[in-house]
C-alpha cells in the first residue's frame, strides 16, 4: 500500500481544508511546538480506527475557529481522508461527520460517514460504514496497522508489550500454519491411543499388562507435566531475579570498578567455557573411535609376527622339498628314456652344447681324437647328439608347465601381507599407551584450570556484590543489609538456574521411561490385532512431535530472520557511531526483549536514547521488511517525533539514511528549525536541502491567542 | 544349541575381488579377511538384558544418538567388541552352554564400525582389521599350510576363526555381566571401561618396567 495524499479539514487546527502529497519514500512535516504534528498524526490515527461501533463523532475533533465563524443553524463537515493505491487500483478511504451550529450556539453533530471509494476503471465502487471499514482492514490489515504509526521517541520499543513478540511470530512467521496441522494430530492422537487400548483390551491374554503399562504411561506423564510446571516456574524465578540485579546494575553502570569486575567476569567465564569445550572425556568412546582399545595389542602383533613367519618358513620348506622331488623324477624318466638303446648314456648336456658345436666346425670329435669330416659316420653322430639335446631343453619347458602346484592358494600370502600394514603401524600401537596416558593427563590439568577458573569467577562475583551494595550515604549496617540482600537474590538466582538444570534432566529421564514405556506397551500388542492400531498411535504421536518441534524451530527463524534484518538497518542508520548488534531474547513467558550488545560480547545497559531509538526503528524496519515479503505488499511507516532526542547532525544522519532505504516513511518531527534573533523559528534550508523527501511546513497562522483556540489554524505549505 | 555360522555367500562381482592368481582354481578367490567380515557373530541370549540392553542402543538403530538415553555405547556390536578384547587380553575363552539359547548380534562384521553419524563419534573401520589379525594369531590349531594345499576349506578356517572369537565375547560378556550385577551404575563412571582395559593390559607393562628397574645397592 502506498499512501498519495492525506486531507484533513476542519480537525481540530486544521481549520477548512489541508491537503498534502505523500511521495513513495521520505516525506518529511516539520512544525514547530503548536503547530499540529501531533494533531496531524491523530487526524491519521482517527481515520486509521476502524474497531467499535460507528458512528463516532466527537465535539473535540472539530476545528473551534470554523465553530467561531459560523451562522446560527450553519453546518460543516469535520473530514479526514486518505488516497492510497492498492492492488494496482487508486482507493480513497474518507471519516467525516457534520456539525450544525443551533440557534443556541451549541455544536450538534450527525450524519457520521465512513466510505471507501475504489477507483475501478472509469466507474468509481463506494463502499460505506462497516464494509468500508471491512474493506480498509483487508487493504491495510489491523495486524500490520499496529506496527505502523508512533508517537513519540518513548513508544518505539514495540517489545514494551508483553504480549508484542506473540503476536508478531504468530501474525508474520508461518507459526500459524502449524495449527491446523497440530490440532488434527492431536485428535488423531487421542483417537489412536483410545483405539489401541480398546484393541489391547479385547485382546484377554494381554490386557492386564497392558493396563499395567498404561497406567505407568499415564503416571509418567502425569509426572512430567508436573516437572514442566515447575521448571516454567523456576525459570521465571531465576529471570526475576536475574531483572532485580540486572536493574541494580543498570544504577551501578557508571562505577569503572563494576565495568573491570564485568569483564574480568566476562574473560573469566569465556576461558571456562574453552576449557570445557576442549576436555574430551568421552572415554569409552575413545577406546573405539581412537582405537585406545588396542593398549595391550603389541603382544598379541607379536605373536602374529612370529606366526607368520613360521607358515612362511614351513611354506617355502616344504615348496623348496617338493621341487627337488620333482626335479629328481624328471631326470629318473630321462634315464629311464635313454637305457631303452642298451647302453650307460651319458648327461645329455655332456659335451655342452658350445662343445659340440665347436667339433662340429672345426670337423673333428675331441672326445676320441679322430677327424669327423663333414657326412662321415662321426660327424653325422655329433649333429644327431646336438639335436637330442636342444630338444631335451624344449620337452623339460613343456613338461614343467604340466606339473601341479603345491600350493593351490595363496592365503599365507595374504597373512603375510597383512602383516607388513600391521609393521606399518606398530609406531601407533607402541606409542599408544603413551598417548593415552598424555590425554587423561592434559584431562586432569584442564580440569584443575577449571577449578582454578571456577574459584576466581566465585571471587569476582562476590566483588560484584560488594560493588553493587555500595551505596552513598548508607551506613555501615545498611551497607550490610543491602548486601545480604543482593547475596540473597544472588542465591535465589542461583538456585533457581539449578533447579531448572535439575528439573531438565528429569524431565529428559521420565521422558526416556516413558519412550520405553510406550515401545512396551506397543509390543504387547505385536502378535494382535491391535498392533496396527498401536503402530498408527506411535507414528501419530512422532509426527506430532516433529511437528511440535518443527514449529519452535519456525519461531526461532522467524526471529533470527528479524534480528539479521534488523542489525542491517541499525549498522545503516549508525554508520560509524556503533559497532555492536542488537540481540532479540526470546524470555519465558513467550515476551521478548532487545538489547545492544558490545563488541566485545558484553551487553550494553546504559546505552543512549537515540542509539535506543535507532534499534527500536531499525526493529520495526524489520519487521516491516518482513511483513512486506510476507503479504507481498508494502505499507508506510508513520512516526511522529521519533529523534527528539538526536542531535542536529545525527539527525541530518538519520534522515539522509532513512531517505534512502526505500520505505515509504512519514515523519512529522520538530527537526530542521532554528531559532532566529526574535525567537522565530526558520527553517534550516541549506541542512534540509542535503535530504531527498517530499517537505512540508506546517506553522500556525499568526496573530493567534494561546488561550484561544478559536484563534488557531494551522497552515501546510509545500516546501 | 549352537548355531552354525551360514555358508560364504558368493562374490557378486569376482571382476573386482583380489585375485590371487597362482592355479586357475583361486583366480578369483577373496581374502579370507572378506569372508570373515561377511560373519556375524552370535553371543548367549540372556546376556541381551543382562549386558547389551544396559549398554548399549539395542534395537533402536545404529543411527541414534546414544547420548538421548543415557547409553553408554552405541550399537549392539560395540558391545561384543569391548568384550571380544576383554577376551583376548585375559586370554580367556568361554565357550557357550549347553542347552542354552544364542542370538546373533545383527550386524555382520563387515559393518562394526563404519557409522559415524552419531554426533560426536568417529568411524574405526581399522578395528576389524586387528581383531582379524588377533583372532589368526589366536586360532593356532588352524593348518594354513593345509589350507594353502587345498586340503582344507575356507569356510572351514573361517568357522574356527569365529569359535575363537565368539568365545572370547562370550568369556567378556560374562565379565561386564557380573559388573553389571554388583553395581547397576557401574559403567556410568566415564573410566569405567578404560579402567578395566588398563587392568587387562598394564600389569604386565609394569612388571616389565621391574624388571628393567636395577636393584637397589644398598
Amino acid at each position: 500500500m502506498i499512501i498519495k495524499n492525506i486531507t484533513i479539514g476542519n480537525f481540530r487546527s486544521y481549520y477548512k481544508e489541508s491537503s498534502i502529497d505523500i511521495g513513495n519514500g521520505l516525506t518529511l512535516i516539520i512544525g514547530s511546538n503548536g503547530d499540529g504534528k501531533t494533531t496531524l498524526f491523530e487526524a491519521v490515527e482517527w481515520l486509521f480506527d476502524t474497531v467499535g461501533s460507528l458512528p463516532k463523532a466527537d465535539n473535540k475533533y472539530i476545528s473551534k475557529k470554523r465553530i467561531s465563524e459560523l451562522m446560527d443553524s450553519e453546518s460543516d463537515y469535520v473530514r479526514v481522508s486518505m488516497t492510497y493505491v492498492n492492488d494496482g487500483s487508486e482507493r480513497l478511504i474518507q471519516k467525516s461527520f457534520k456539525f450544525t451550529k443551533s440557534l443556541d450556539g451549541e455544536i450538534s453533530t450527525s450524519n457520521f460517514s465512513y466510505d471507501l471509494y475504489i477507483q475501478q476503471g472509469v466507474e468509481k465502487d463506494v463502499k460505506s460504514g462497516e464494509a468500508a471499514a471491512r474493506y480498509f482492514d483487508r487493504d491495510f490489515a489491523p495486524s500490520i496497522r499496529k506496527y505502523c504509526l508512533f508517537k513519540g521517541e518513548q513508544n518505539l520499543n514495540i517489545f514494551n508489550n508483553d504480549e508484542a513478540m506473540s503476536y508478531l511470530v504468530e501474525t508474520f512467521s508461518q507459526i500459524r500454519d502449524f495449527d491446523p496441522y497440530l490440532s488434527f494430530m492431536e485428535n488423531a492422537k487421542a483417537w489412536a491411543e483410545k483405539a489401541t487400548d480398546n484393541a489391547i483390551r479385547a485382546d484377554r491374554k494381554n490386557s492386564s499388562e497392558a493396563q499395567r503399562l498404561r497406567s505407568l504411561i499415564t503416571g509418567e506423564e502425569r509426572q512430567i507435566g508436573e516437572l514442566e510446571t515447575e521448571l516454567q516456574n523456576k525459570r521465571n524465578e531465576a529471570i526475576n531475579f536475574q531483572t532485580l540485579l540486572e536493574d541494580l546494575e543498570k544504577n551501578k553502570e557508571a562505577s569503572s570498578l563494576l565495568v573491570d569486575t564485568n569483564s574480568r567476569l566476562v574473560s573469566l567465564k569465556t576461558q571456562k567455557e574453552q576449557v570445557q569445550k576442549e576436555l574430551n572425556e568421552n572415554y569409552t568412546f575413545r577406546l573405539l573411535d581412537d582405537m585406545w582399545i588396542l593398549m595391550g595389542y603389541e603382544p598379541i602383533a607379536e605373536e602374529y609376527r612370529d606366526l607368520v613367519g613360521r607358515l612362511d618358513k614351513e611354506q617355502r620348506k616344504q615348496q623348496s622339498k617338493y621341487d627337488q622331488e620333482v626335479g629328481a623324477k624328471k631326470v629318473i624318466a630321462q634315464i629311464n628314456r635313454d637305457l631303452s638303446h642298451g647302453h650307460v648314456p651319458l648327461a645329455i648336456n655332456i659335451p655342452d652344447e658350445n662343445t659340440m658345436r665347436e667339433m662340429l666346425d672345426e670337423e673333428f670329435c675331441k672326445i676320441c681324437g679322430r677327424e669327423a669330416p663333414k657326412g662321415s659316420e662321426p660327424y653325422l653322430f655329433m649333429q644327431k647328439r646336438l639335436n637330442e639335446y636342444l630338444a631335451s631343453l624344449e620337452s623339460e619347458e613343456e613338461k614343467e608347465v604340466e606339473v601341479e602346484p603345491l600350493f593351490k592358494f595363496a592365503f599365507i600370502k595374504e597373512l603375510y601381507d597383512r602383516y607388513s600394514i600391521l609393521h606399518n603401524n606398530m609406531k601407533f600401537l607402541n606409542r599408544l599407551n603413551g598417548y593415552i596416558d598424555t590425554a587423561i593427563r592434559e584431562n586432569l590439568k584442564k580440569h584443575d584450570t577449571i577449578d582454578s577458573l571456577s574459584s576466581n569467577i566465585e571471587q569476582a562475583e562476590e566483588k560484584k556484590k560488594q560493588i553493587l551494595a555500595q551505596t552513598d550515604g548508607l551506613s555501615e549496617d545498611e551497607l550490610v543489609s543491602a548486601y545480604n540482600n543482593i547475596s540473597e537474590w544472588w542465591k535465589a538466582r542461583s538456585d533457581a538456574e539449578r533447579r531448572s538444570d535439575f528439573l531438565d534432566a528429569q524431565i529428559k529421564k521420565h521422558s526416556d521411561t516413558l519412550e520405553d514405556y510406550r515401545t512396551q506397551f506397543s509390543k504387547i500388542s505385536e502378535d494382535s490385532s491391535a498392533a496396527m492400531y498401536s503402530r498408527t498411535s506411535q507414528a501419530i504421536r512422532r509426527i506430532l512431535d516433529s511437528f511440535v518441534s518443527a514449529k519452535k524451530k519456525n519461531k526461532r527463524e522467524f526471529l533470527d530472520q528479524l534480528e539479521e534484518v534488523t542489525n542491517d538497518y541499525l549498522a545503516l542508520l549508525n554508520k560509524g557511531d556503533f559497532r555492536g548488534y542488537a540481540q532479540i531474547i526470546e524470555k519465558p513467558n513467550s515476551s521478548a526483549e532487545i538489547i545492544l550488545i558490545d563488541t566485545d560480547g558484553s551487553r550494553i545497559y546504559n546505552a543512549n536514547t537515540a542509539l535506543k531509538t535507532t534499534m527500536y526503528m531499525s526493529l520495526l524496519f524489520a519487521v516491516a521488511k518482513l511483513t512486506t515479503v510476507k503479504h507481498e505488499n508494502d505499507y508506510p511507516l508513520i512516526f511522529d517525533a521519533p529523534t527528539s532526542s538526536f542531535t542536529a547532525a545525527k539527525e541530518s544522519d538519520f534522515f539522509g539514511v532513512i531517505a534512502g532505504i526505500n520505505k515509504q516513511t512519514i515523519i512529522v518531527t520538530k527537526s530542521f528549525l532554528v531559532e532566529d534573533a526574535k525567537g522565530n523559528s526558520t527553517l534550516d534550508i541549506k541542512r534540509l536541502g542535503e535530504i531527498d523527501a517530499k517537505k512540508y511546513r506546517i506553522e500556525k497562522a499568526r496573530p493567534f491567542d494561546e488561550k484561544d483556540l478559536s484563534t488557531i489554524q494551522t497552515y501546510v505549505e509545500p516546501i | 544349541m549352537r548355531k552354525t555360522c551360514p555358508p560364504s555367500k558368493p562374490m557378486l562381482n569376482p571382476s573386482k575381488s583380489k585375485a590371487m592368481p597362482i592355479t586357475s582354481n583361486n583366480k578369483y578367490r577373496e581374502d579370507i579377511f572378506d569372508v570373515w567380515g561377511r560373519k556375524t557373530p552370535s553371543y548367549e541370549k540372556h546376556y541381551e538384558t543382562e549386558v547389551i540392553k544396559p549398554l548399549a542402543d539395542f534395537g533402536i538403530g545404529t543411527n541414534a544418538v546414544s547420548d538421548a538415553k543415557g547409553k553408554i555405547l552405541g550399537a549392539a556390536y560395540e558391545v561384543l567388541i569391548m568384550a571380544y578384547f576383554i577376551g583376548l587380553y585375559s586370554k580367556r575363552q568361554k565357550p557357550f552352554g549347553d542347552y542354552v539359547d544364542i542370538k546373533d548380534c545383527g550386524q555382520p562384521i563387515q559393518y562394526w564400525g563404519n557409522v559415524d553419524s552419531k554426533k560426536g563419534r568417529k568411524a574405526y573401520p581399522k578395528l576389524r582389521e586387528y581383531m582379524f589379525i588377533s583372532l589368526v594369531a589366536r586360532t593356532p590349531d588352524i593348518d594354513w599350510i593345509a589350507l594353502d594345499k587345498g586340503q582344507r576349506t575356507v569356510n572351514e578356517t573361517v568357522n574356527m576363526l569365529m569359535l575363537t572369537m565368539e568365545e572370547y565375547i562370550n568369556y567378556g560378556l560374562s565379565v561386564l555381566a557380573e559388573k553389571i550385577k554388583e553395581d547397576e551404575g557401574y559403567f556410568y563412571n566415564k573410566n569405567s571401561f578404560l579402567d578395566i582395559f588398563k587392568d587387562l593390559t598394564r600389569p604386565k607393562r609394569d612388571e616389565a618396567e621391574d624388571e628393567d628397574t636395577p636393584e637397589s645397592l644398598d
